[in-house]
């Protein structure tokens, strides 16, 4: 499939690139560090009152260094003038947009893994037992940032005052998200059923799907602005 | 009608003040709007017509 | 879409019809309706508010439509409809935003609460301020129309998950309910004031929605 094969040589690209040079994955992996520290100072030393918090604190990190890493998303084809390169590339423009998402998906996971684990270590939680919900979690909520993200960062591109247009567009859509992740969060590391948060698994899932839809069928209007 | 013995009070002070904003945004915004299309038509009526094209989309 | 002198002629009518409707609905609200029993006359807020939310809704509504019509005919003046109701759209939800407050302080005691319909409401106005700061971030119009027609779907079509998300997230332990229960139905007078204002608030909207497509297509050059 011509499609897939696209999508794939193009997620490729960027990871090797970004393998390659590391800048961002050591960047985002400095900067979740820093946000534990912010954290723990904003929240005091009152443990109670930080693992009340750590659902929450964990999905702002995530959005935080999500934020981060989608913005950047096309910002080497528009530094270094290949943008046309991407706009002419044979065949559909949503290849590309399944592409970056893929790039995009990977480093925002190994982000996540890694904040993940720096939690555990700052805020002795016991991860283990809960990983495989927070997996299923984890997934969801990342698939539903990076799905509009992605799509935003190629709006965004080109607009003026894009750094902080991104993240002032992304937000407000990302608020459904926000709510049925932390919840889900929640419930997976108080050891619940995931039965009990199936209406925002529901939610992440429907959530998903009409983002995705709507990049793949509008993301060459936005190539092409 | 006889008045309610155990009364909530009345607070008109908001009921004016929610009503007087409405007037003061719609108002405002309605005001902004006969502005811009003054101007909007003023800048339109200078145009030169462009040369014989007045082509119907 | 035309714009012809006959249309204008009926910006007008629709214009002093909004007025007279208004007149109407300020009078059955402030005069005519009856003081309410539980909540006293601060109620008569709600003869702004509700109105205003309905009006917003229907100006959103109409951001989707026009951004759909957009994308699938290409023709700018889908995108007048859908820049103007946007804008419109919002001032109506931050008057409704405003009301709500103003009604809450003396109800509730708060000006705000993360209740779920404030919180929703919330949540679609600073969605819907995020699409002005696009378009009035992008000068070329072809450009700004089509990557606001994007956006205006993708706001349109979150607003469901805003909704249901928002709602459940504040029942907590509660089982999701699929729908909000019917509130209980109001005595006639209560009712045709409502009914009145909301239809002075839709003529507004339709008089000013007119006049912002009339100032945006004028102010595009060259546009027939």
């Amino acid at each position: 499939m011509r499609f897939a094969r696209r999508a794939w040589i193009l997620a490729w690209k960027d990871l090797t690139i970004e393998w390659r040079a590391k800048e961002t994955l050591n960047s985002l992996f400095f900067f979740a560090l820093l946000l534990i520290f912010l954290f723990q100072f904003a929240l005091g030393p009152d443990r109670e009152r930080l693992s009340a918090a750590l659902p929450g604190l964990l999905w702002l990190g995530f959005i935080l260094s999500g934020l981060l890493s989608l913005g950047r998303t096309f910002a080497g084809e528009r530094d270094n003038d290949c943008w046309d390169g991407l706009r002419l590339a044979p065949g559909e423009k949503s290849a590309i947009y399944v592409g970056k998402l893929a790039g995009n998906l990977l480093l925002m996971l190994a982000v996540e893994a890694i904040f993940l684990l720096l939690f555990g270590v700052f805020f002795d939680l016991d991860l283990v037992a809960a990983l495989p919900g927070l997996a299923l979690v984890v997934g969801l909520g990342t698939l539903g940032l990076a799905a509009v993200g992605t799509l935003f960062a190629a709006m965004t591109a080109h607009v003026r005052a894009r750094e902080l247009l991104f993240p002032v567009l992304l937000l407000p859509v990302e608020v459904p998200v926000l709510l049925g992740t932390v919840k889900a969060t929640e419930a997976v590391l108080l050891g619940e059923p995931l039965g009990t948060v199936a209406h925002w698994l529901k939610l992440l899932a429907v959530a998903n799907v009409i983002y995705l839809t709507i990049g793949v069928l509008t993301f060459d209007v936005v190539l092409d602005g | 009608m006889t008045p309610d013995p155990a009364a909530t009070p009345d607070h008109w002070g908001f009921v004016v003040a929610a009503y007087g904003l409405a007037a003061i945004v719609l108002g405002g915004y309605w005001r902004r709007l006969v502005r811009l299309e003054r101007e909007a038509t003023a800048k339109h009526d200078r145009r030169p017509a462009p040369p014989g094209t007045a082509t119907p989309r | 879409m035309w714009f012809s002198t006959g249309r204008r002629g009926l910006t007008g009518v629709l214009g002093w019809l909004a007025a007279l409707g208004l007149l109407a609905g300020l009078g059955l609200a402030l005069g005519v309706a009856p003081r309410e029993v539980s909540q006293g006359n601060v109620q008569r807020i709600m003869y702004l508010h509700v109105p205003s939310i309905l009006t917003a809704y229907l100006a959103f509504a109409i951001v989707l439509v026009a951004s759909l019509g957009y994308l699938v005919s290409r023709r700018q003046a889908w995108d007048h409809w859908a820049g103007s109701a946007a804008e419109l759209g919002t001032v109506f939800t931050g008057l409704t935003l405003a009301s709500g407050s103003l009604w809450g302080k003396p109800t509730w005691g708060t000006w705000w609460t993360w209740d779920a319909r404030l919180t929703s409401t919330a949540v679609m106005f600073v969605t819907y301020v995020a699409y002005l700061m696009l378009r009035g971030m992008i000068d070329e119009a072809e450009r700004r129309a089509q990557f606001a027609a994007v956006l205006g779907i993708v706001a349109a079509l979150n607003l469901p998950l805003v909704h249901f998300s928002v709602l459940w997230w504040r029942t907590l332990h509660q089982p999701p309910t699929l729908l909000r229960p019917v509130p209980a139905a109001l005595a006639g007078i209560f009712r045709l004031t409502l009914g009145v204002n909301w239809a002075a608030f839709t003529l507004l909207f339709a008089y000013l929605l007119a006049k912002r497509i009339r100032v945006g297509r004028l102010s595009e050059e060259g546009l027939p």
